[in-house]
């Protein structure tokens, strides 16, 4: 993913956001913008259409799987990344089911993180 | 310190082994808890009596529903101090007061302590279970009418006491 595209980093916790902000900005992504929840998820990607999005999966509101849903139902260009807590094989397979290229296992690797981010677009 | 030593030492140390009744998931809770703590809080603590209850109330409610099959309830509960400093322990935001950040970096760690918790029951093929979103609330209480047990795991830093629950509905 090139350095000047726009990510949205979903997640209902503060400290998620942060630390995963700060890892993108580390990477030197600059183009960032948080929301806390999968209908402002979605409603964001209507109106700004990002090119990459981070999604958590357990969220008030909407959660993540059924905001990756609406997402790529709206614009299946857009690259979706889950990242949870939860990462059984059971969410793993809703989550690519549903359209997201790939799944994170909170706490976040930075390495991993990394690769996951520079090979989204293969 | 060695992480994985600490863990078993502290395990060991405890009565966690000893308690009569005690599902094999909130042993693997307590196991899987202690781990945790160790990895992304603080390796220096020890665990108090763990006791099953028949009723508990609490201030500030933060807590996280486990759903599926067996379903549970978790809480961390403790003096404002210590949550306080349990909250700067994982954080390192610079928290001073149990505020809406630290109550959201204490709740941030009862989910990541959970989702692995879940991720480890998925892998051993013992279940598949989800989380609920985490709740923050003003004062609550818990007993028997609502679930099967009530389990505290007080875990003692040198900053102070924060106590685990886990109730099995």
């Amino acid at each position: 993913m090139n350095k000047d595209c726009t990510i949205l980093v979903c997640d209902d916790s503060i400290l998620a956001r942060k630390n995963l902000t700060a890892f993108l900005t580390g990477f030197g992504y600059t183009n960032i913008s948080e929301v806390s929840n999968g209908e402002d998820a979605v409603n964001y990607c209507r109106d700004n259409k990002p090119d990459l999005v981070f999604l958590d999966i357990v969220m008030p509101v909407k959660d993540g799987v059924t905001a990756t849903r609406e997402i790529m139902n709206d614009n299946p260009d857009t690259k979706i990344i889950i990242v949870s807590s939860v990462g059984t094989q059971t969410h793993l397979k809703e989550a690519i089911k549903a359209g997201a290229k790939d799944f994170i296992q909170k706490p976040i690797d930075e390495e991993l993180l990394r690769q996951v981010v520079e090979n989204v677009d293969g | 310190m060695d992480n994985k030593k600490s863990y078993s030492k502290i395990l060991e140390a405890s009565n966690y082994g000893h308690i009569d009744n005690m599902s094999d998931f909130v042993k693997t809770y307590i196991e899987k808890l202690v781990y945790n703590i160790c990895m992304y809080v603080d390796s220096d603590f020890s665990l108090g009596s763990i006791e099953i209850l028949n009723t508990f109330s609490g201030k500030i409610e933060l807590s996280q529903a486990i759903t599926g099959v067996p379903s549970a309830y978790s809480c961390i509960d403790g003096k404002e101090e210590a949550l306080v400093a349990f909250a700067e322990k994982y954080s390192g935001l610079g928290i001073t007061s149990l505020d809406v950040l630290a109550r959201e970096a204490i709740l941030d760690f009862l989910n990541l302590h959970n989702g692995l918790f879940v991720v480890l029951l998925s892998k051993k093929n013992i279940c598949e279970l989800s989380l609920d979103v985490p709740k923050q609330n003003g004062n609550f209480s818990i007993d028997l009418a609502q679930y099967r047990s009530i389990t505290v795991i007080p875990v003692m830093f040198k900053f102070g006491t924060v106590k685990f629950f886990l109730c099995e509905v």
